[in-house]
């Protein structure tokens, strides 16, 4: 009994079967944009990791003879006015802002989701309480809020990460309310609660893994921002202090000198700009996959 | 992965006559508000349309919407199926009327205002004045179906297009929409084309009847004719579902099978699968349109006394 | 309707009360006491004991709150331990040139970002639509103050178009002096015929309202793009076609229209996100505003500034967004009649 598909024409095997090769494929093609944004995002992710043995010169090492030489086969981003080596720099902020970017993300989860938790889960007077707090945060222009808070703590990266994390949880707790609302309906946490289950058991066990698709949504779409804010905080000093490496303070050292050194401006800024659009990227990408409804811009 | 097109509209031949009401009647998927639509040149982007589709002697098949502005709601003109969401709820309602009128017939704003009210009254709005200040969302289903007749009637158009205009409205509103219907298409000479899904509202109102399945016609006939002796047996079976008070029916009938998947018909006869009369040849040949007599025609292989006879080729208005 | 306004006042009122709290715990949860800072290095106990009856922070903390609270609402926000001046006063000199800098920006993402959006979803995937929406992913990842550096680096560096910062020349504010009649250059210049003045201050203004508009306009490009497109699908567009209204119509007015609710919310969070990022682009380009007033508090930690001008922006910013939320009644009708 011959097996029909070999007479067929040999496209046609293809779409009888897709085999995995042809799935990525056509993944591929319909994702370029997601697929390059993970691409550079990697890169950067293996520059954080291998920065000490990627980097031709120590970060800090400052070498007045060759100060403020442009970019050449020595200096591959030229160097900036101590003559410290701007590519070395580079790769070595790319830890700086991974970690900025993931530990904010991650303190303003720890805030934001057990508040979201709560409110959304017991409802009443404590979710109008603990919401009218988020609203409160959310009072604040972006960064003013940041920047009161690490004003008050003192400058320096960790503040600023902590003041960033603080300001930004209301967004979190906001989507994990809406979440839980909408879960608590469901019948088995009605199940559950009759069942005598305490509170805090169901809404780890019930509510949390429900709602995780719009935090990670969200989560993606912050990452990028996140970077920048924390830049522009460097930037105007009350964030990354020298000698942490970081490229929004590599920018803000440049200016005395970047109208005629371009490149010690240019390639940290580049190294922003690419980071959290690949970021931007992926966070779309997820955005499209797990919550299809959005994709009206096609 | 889908890659592929679908005919949703294969073989659609009519001609409407002025103040003649034909039904078109289909389960959904049949092809027919896709049919609707393209009388009017408002198949979405994505689709293609072929054949020839005259208003009054004007073709309007491959026509731009540029080319077809003076044509929509002046020569022909539509309502559709959901009253509530066919207008924009940021407009009184008055302001859209008197604003496509004004465009389709060319009239001053006065004019266009008086012809608004006039065609108010025609659809037995009460207190028309009030009404023209009103947003959709200040009206209920019913009113504002009136008031798309309304737009519709105050354009002056020789045919109407009625898209399930009933579908959505409660079974009492839905009767005085179709009493109204039928009143304006004597009144005015209007020739109408009437989509919907439900036999009994075809009934109640056409003069002819076209029964579609799968993207194709498969009989059309005058309404009693229809009724009481169908031919093709797709119509035979849908007539006889509908239910009957006091038959002693327990259980509602249905036609076994599922409507086709429009992306991979197979051969033959579309309904075929879920025929009891179907044979050899009605699943490996598609049925030729037939005259059974004045006015009758049937796509079927086994219909009574058939006689070959080539289809009409276009959809006129007269 | 009115029952709407009230409830939203008085929302405004709440959430005002909780930033004054949020910005009084900050200013007494810092490690260095602003008495230190006042007195200079290294004061005696005494000297501090002394100063911290004088500013009332020997008081119980809910004492010092309330005392807080009523000097606010007097407008009194301490003074600046840096030019020794009432805050409010520093405040009111500058806030005119930060709101000259953020309103231009607002209308440059205004009429530029909507029509962009629009041209770009009635277009869709023409040379266009692609080339806007690159701009809008780009422009999103650029960091506000670099955007601020390059536009200097071209057009002042490199073209030599514009002026490097400040908001006008120093010597035609000597030569050609104008009244500052509402603090907006733009207009005092008018007002006073003073066209030489009129230019430098225009010329000034160029690069750092387009630094600031430049990622609200990625932004509001790509979210009126969604928007059409969403409301083209709409059942009453397909009316309106089916009527033969023309394109143009269709698109400008009865989609258009459509879209204003949503937008309004956006061109509200776009005027907050401009509060915020004037402090960078202010700092970029030396404007004598708020953000330039921040960050030199900032850095010479000078507490009362620093946390006057945060409560005064995000007074302003709530009332802000409570006008837009009175603007939809103007707006949507469906909320206006019921």
């Amino acid at each position: 009994m011959t097996d029909p598909a070999i007479n067929a024409p040999s496209g046609t095997l293809d779409l009888l079967r897709p085999s995995w090769t042809l799935k990525l494929r056509f993944f591929l093609s319909e994702n370029v944009l997601f697929v390059a944004g993970v691409a550079v995002f990697l890169a950067v992710v293996f520059a954080a990791i291998f920065a000490p043995w990627i980097s031709p010169y120590d970060p800090s090492k400052i070498n007045f003879a060759h100060k403020l030489w442009a970019p050449g086969a020595e200096h591959l981003m030229g160097t900036d006015a101590l003559g410290r080596d701007i590519f070395s720099r580079v790769v070595h902020g790319a830890r700086t802002s991974l970690i900025i970017g993931a530990t904010v993300l991650t303190l303003s989860m720890a805030i934001g989701i057990p508040i979201g938790l709560v409110a959304g889960y017991f409802g009443g007077r404590l979710d109008s309480f603990l919401m009218r707090i988020a609203d409160v945060f959310l009072a604040f222009p972006p960064l003013l809020l940041p920047i009161a808070i690490t004003a008050m703590l003192g400058a320096g990266l960790f503040n600023a990460m902590l003041a960033l994390a603080v300001s930004w949880f209301p967004w979190y707790a906001r989507i994990i309310r809406s979440s839980v609302i909408g879960i608590r309906q469901e019948l088995y946490i009605s199940a559950a609660q009759s069942m005598g289950v305490g509170h805090i058991r169901i809404m780890l066990r019930h509510a949390l893994p429900n709602s995780w698709t719009p935090v990670i949504v969200q989560a993606s779409m912050d990452f990028g921002y996140t970077i920048l804010a924390a830049a522009s905080l460097s930037f105007i000093g009350i964030g990354a202090k020298p000698p942490t490496v970081e490229w929004g303070l590599m920018v803000a050292l440049s200016r005395s000198k970047f109208l005629d050194y371009w490149w010690t401006a240019a390639c940290p800024g580049l190294a922003i700009f690419l980071t959290v659009l690949a970021v931007n990227l992926i966070g779309d990408g997820v955005r499209d996959i797990l919550d299809p409804r959005g994709r009206s811009s096609r | 992965m889908l890659v592929g097109s679908v005919k949703a509209v294969r073989d659609c031949s009519m001609v409407i006559g002025p103040g003649e009401i034909v039904g078109l009647v289909g389960e959904s998927g049949s092809g027919k508000s896709v049919t609707a639509s393209a009388c009017l040149g408002l198949v979405p982007e994505s689709g293609r349309v072929s054949g020839s589709i005259e208003i009054l002697g004007r073709e309007v098949v491959g026509r731009s919407d540029a080319e077809l502005t003076d044509m929509r709601g002046a020569k022909a003109a539509m309502i559709f199926q959901n009253p509530g969401t066919a207008l924009n709820p940021f407009f009184t309602v008055g302001r859209q009327l008197i604003d496509i009128v004004r465009r389709q017939r060319k009239l001053d704003s006065r004019s266009a205002r008086d012809a608004a009210l006039l065609a108010l009254k025609d659809v037995r709005i009460p207190d028309p004045h009030t009404a023209l200040d009103r947003y959709p969302h200040q009206m209920s289903g019913g009113q504002l179906q009136r008031v798309m007749i309304a737009l519709a009637l105050a354009c002056e158009p020789a045919l109407l297009i009625a898209d399930e205009p009933t579908t959505a409205l409660d079974v009492t509103v839905q009767a005085q929409i179709i009493v109204l219907l039928r009143e304006l298409a004597r009144e005015k000479n209007l020739a109408v084309l009437f989509i919907t899904h439900d036999l009994g509202v075809i009934a109640s109102l056409s003069d002819r009847v076209a029964v579609m399945y799968a993207g194709t016609i498969v009989e059309s006939a005058n309404v009693t004719d229809l009724f009481d002796a169908p031919a093709h047996p797709y119509t035979c079976r849908l007539l006889q579902t509908i239910p009957r008070l006091g038959s002693g029916d327990t259980r509602l009938d249905a036609i076994s099978g599922q409507v086709p998947d429009l992306s991979r018909l197979p051969p033959g006869c579309p309904f075929a699968p879920r025929c009891e009369q179907s044979t050899d040849i009605c699943r490996s040949q598609e049925p030729a349109t037939r005259r059974l007599g004045e006015g009758r025609d049937v796509a079927c292989h086994h219909a009574n006394g058939a006689a070959d006879s080539p289809p009409s080729a276009v959809g006129d208005v007269a | 309707m009115t029952r709407y306004v009230a409830q939203r006042v008085a929302m405004l009122g709440v959430i005002l009360f909780g930033v004054m709290t949020v910005t009084f715990m900050l200013s007494r949860i810092l490690p260095s006491s602003p008495v230190e800072v006042m007195l200079g290095h290294r004061p005696t106990p005494e000297q501090v004991e002394a100063a911290k009856k004088l500013l009332g922070l020997d008081r119980p903390l809910h004492e010092q709150f309330v005392a807080y609270l009523g000097d606010i609402a007097t407008g009194n926000f301490g003074e600046s331990l840096l030019t020794g001046r009432p805050v409010v006063s520093d405040i009111a000199d500058r806030a005119t040139a930060t709101f000259e800098l953020t309103t231009l920006a607002v209308l440059l993402v205004i009429f530029v970002g909507v029509p962009l959006g629009v041209l770009s979803a009635v277009n869709r995937n023409s040379v266009v639509d692609h080339a806007t929406r690159t701009f809008s992913i780009a422009g999103v990842a650029l960091p506000v103050f670099l955007i601020g550096m390059l536009l200097q680096m071209l057009f002042y560096g490199s073209l030599n178009w514009f002026p490097l910062q400040s908001r006008i020349d120093s010597e035609v504010l000597l030569d050609f002096p104008f009244e500052k009649h509402t603090g907006f250059y733009l207009l005092d210049t008018v007002l006073d015929g003073n066209w030489v003045a009129l230019q430098s201050a225009a010329l000034h203004l160029a690069l750092p309202v387009l630094t600031l508009a430049i990622a609200s306009l990625a932004v509001v490009t790509r979210i009126t793009r969604n928007l059409m497109i969403e409301v083209l699908g709409q059942d009453y567009i397909r009316t309106a076609r089916a009527y033969g209204v023309p394109e143009r119509v269709i698109n400008f007015r009865y989609a258009l229209k459509a879209t204003l609710v949503p937008m309004l919310t956006v061109i509200g969070l776009t005027y907050g996100f401009m509060l915020g990022g004037s402090v960078v682009v202010e700092f970029v380009f030396d404007w004598p505003g708020l953000g330039g007033y921040v960050v030199g508090a900032i850095t010479k930690n000078d507490y009362p500034a620093v946390m006057g001008v945060t409560v005064f922006l995000a007074t302003m910013y709530l009332t802000i967004n409570l006008v837009i939320d009175l603007l939809y009644f103007a707006v949507d009708p469906r909320l206006r009649y019921k």
